[in-house]
């Protein structure tokens, strides 16, 4: 059969970061692909070595738009590390709750995504607004929607008042109704057992092969969370499972994703419950020369961060490991033998920066250089696939 | 945890150069460069994960440092190797498993670590018209 050249990329206005799939299919069926990516590389380890160590957490949480409280937080801790200090404990209780927050919106703006690549825009819309409050109760802690500042070594930048703890409360609770609706939906329909289930399998050896994290590895079985294996912040001290489903499909990555909104919302409810006046900042002077490691359990999965210092104001290196770097490779093992109305799900079922999928996309052939389908035809064919299982006909949902 | 600690030693036995575990949760190895591969099979054999590689700009060569988690410990090992000058390569550890594939291109275009045995050196983050030779993270790179 012709083998034909599918390029998903590279350039989006939405993304901040650009990536570049090229699949070769036969027919309908993936057979083979490539992720190139890089077109945007911003030097952020060259960067931060010119920085003081006060000034990297503004820079690193500036790597990714949604992980703002993960990437400061694995610094920081790495430096920490280095350092020695003794965060107060109402300061761990507060990086908790932002972090958790941070996990709520994450997940909350995929599952909208998701819904909308499938087709039900109903969906995407509702769950959106119910992300909202979320925002609101990040904004109101730190006074920011991204990029918090909240962080800093040695503590937190920023106290709350008591007053606030009912409203974020309010925001954490309000979000276990709307997930439960939408995990019942999601279980009761049977067209999306046939769109996610058994689609873009990744199976547990691949999974460790490819070193992945987050949900993409607990969705496939590989029981690894920071949060639990590593307690740092608050975790210890707060009751909540790690959700490990074992099919490796986009449907269990879908089920992670949910079932960890609700494990979120009942860590920031316990945090808020335990949390003691106090200090909230170690007040750091000086950073002595040493190497340090610091991890996090960041929506998306682990986010890595090493930093060495010579005892100067500097970092002499500091290296950073988002979590998509290690999952996007793993399309290599999920995309392969898949339908390419169905990839649009499983490149998104990673979360690989929420509109990774959502970029300009032609299909060319091979041999001409013709084209043959683009970013809207790709949609549309995910769609038509859910229109089609649902008995709507060939109509566009 | 010890115990990762004291395999490690008898498994690599004289070219385990320095080794410390200052926390229950961190640990630090140095090791001869012609061990490395075999190091970090060992360790994945042991349970643990690759988080990334770092490599490092050092007066005798480009240090390169592996950090392998081992999850289930809470325990993360930083296993360092030398790739000295004039010319620095390692053996690759990405024959061995996909997950080091793109961090092992990645030091290679912005350090210039040659990693012998990868089995798709293309670049990673360097455009494809950057010139040959040139490794942007490297401390004499003039812009």
């Amino acid at each position: 059969m012709k083998r034909t050249l599918v390029p998903i990329g590279p350039y989006h206005p939405l993304q901040e970061e650009a990536e570049f799939f090229q699949l070769y299919v036969e027919g309908e069926t993936v057979v083979d692909m490539d992720v190139r990516i890089s077109y945007n590389h911003r030097g952020i380890e060259e960067l931060s070595s010119r920085k003081t160590f006060d000034q990297v957490p503004y820079l690193v949480e500036r790597v990714c738009g949604i992980c703002s409280a993960s990437h400061p937080m694995a610094y920081i801790q790495a430096v920490e590390s280095i350092a020695g200090v003794q965060v107060p404990d109402r300061a761990l209780y507060l990086r908790t709750i932002v972090l958790e927050l941070e996990r709520l919106h994450s997940h909350l703006l995929w599952m909208g995504l998701a819904g909308h690549f499938i087709g039900y825009n109903t969906v995407w819309m509702w769950v959106w607004r119910y992300r909202e409050p979320v925002m609101d109760a990040l904004e109101l802690m730190t006074g920011s929607r991204v990029n918090y500042a909240n962080a800093k070594i040695g503590g937190v930048r920023r106290d709350i008042p008591p007053e606030m703890y009912p409203e974020i409360r309010k925001a954490a609770d309000a979000v276990i109704g709307p997930t439960e609706l939408v995990i019942k939906a999601v279980r009761d329909d049977p067209v999306m057992h046939a769109r996610l289930k058994g689609v873009g399998v990744l199976r547990k050896a691949d999974a460790k092969a490819w070193c992945v994290t987050g949900p993409t590895a607990r969705g496939s079985g590989v029981d690894i969370d920071v949060r639990k294996d590593e307690p740092y912040a608050a975790y210890d001290r707060v009751d909540f499972d790690e959700v490990v489903w074992d099919n490796g499909d986009v449907y269990a990555k879908f089920m992670v994703r949910c079932y960890e909104c609700l494990e979120a919302s009942k860590i920031i409810i316990q945090c808020l419950d335990q949390i003691e006046p106090g200090p909230v900042d170690a007040m750091v002077r000086e950073i002595p020369p040493g190497d340090g490691c610091g991890h996090v359990e960041a929506p998306r999965g682990e986010t890595f961060h090493f930093v060495r210092s010579d005892g100067s104001a500097h970092p002499v290196r500091h290296k950073v490991r988002a979590p998509s770097y290690v999952n996007i490779p793993s399309f290599k093992a999920s995309c392969i033998g898949q339908e390419i109305a169905d990839v649009a799900l499983i490149l998104a079922s990673v979360d690989p920066c929420y509109s990774c999928t959502e970029r300009v996309a032609v299909a060319k052939d091979v041999s001409t250089g013709r084209v043959v389908w683009s970013h809207s035809d790709l949609v549309r064919l995910s769609r038509q696939k859910t229109a089609r299982l649902s008995g709507r006909g060939n109509r566009t949902a | 945890m010890g115990h990762v600690a004291e395999s490690i030693k008898s498994h690599v036995g004289n070219e385990l150069l320095w080794f410390s575990m200052p926390s229950d949760t961190r640990a630090w190895a140095v090791v001869a460069p012609e061990a490395i591969r075999r190091t970090i099979a060992f360790l994945r054999e042991s349970g643990g994960r690759l988080a990334t590689m770092t490599g490092v700009e050092v007066r005798d060569g480009i240090e390169v440092n592996y950090h392998i988690c081992f999850d289930h410990d809470g325990l993360v090992i930083t296993v360092r190797a030398l790739a000295s000058w004039p010319e620095p390569s390692l053996e690759s550890v990405a024959q061995d498993f996909p997950g080091a594939l793109w961090i092992e291109r990645e030091i290679h275009d912005v350090l210039g670590v040659s990693f012998v045995g990868h089995p798709d050196m293309r670049r990673l983050v360097l455009p494809d018209d950057w010139p040959e030779g040139n490794y942007p993270l490297r401390k004499g790179f003039q812009a």
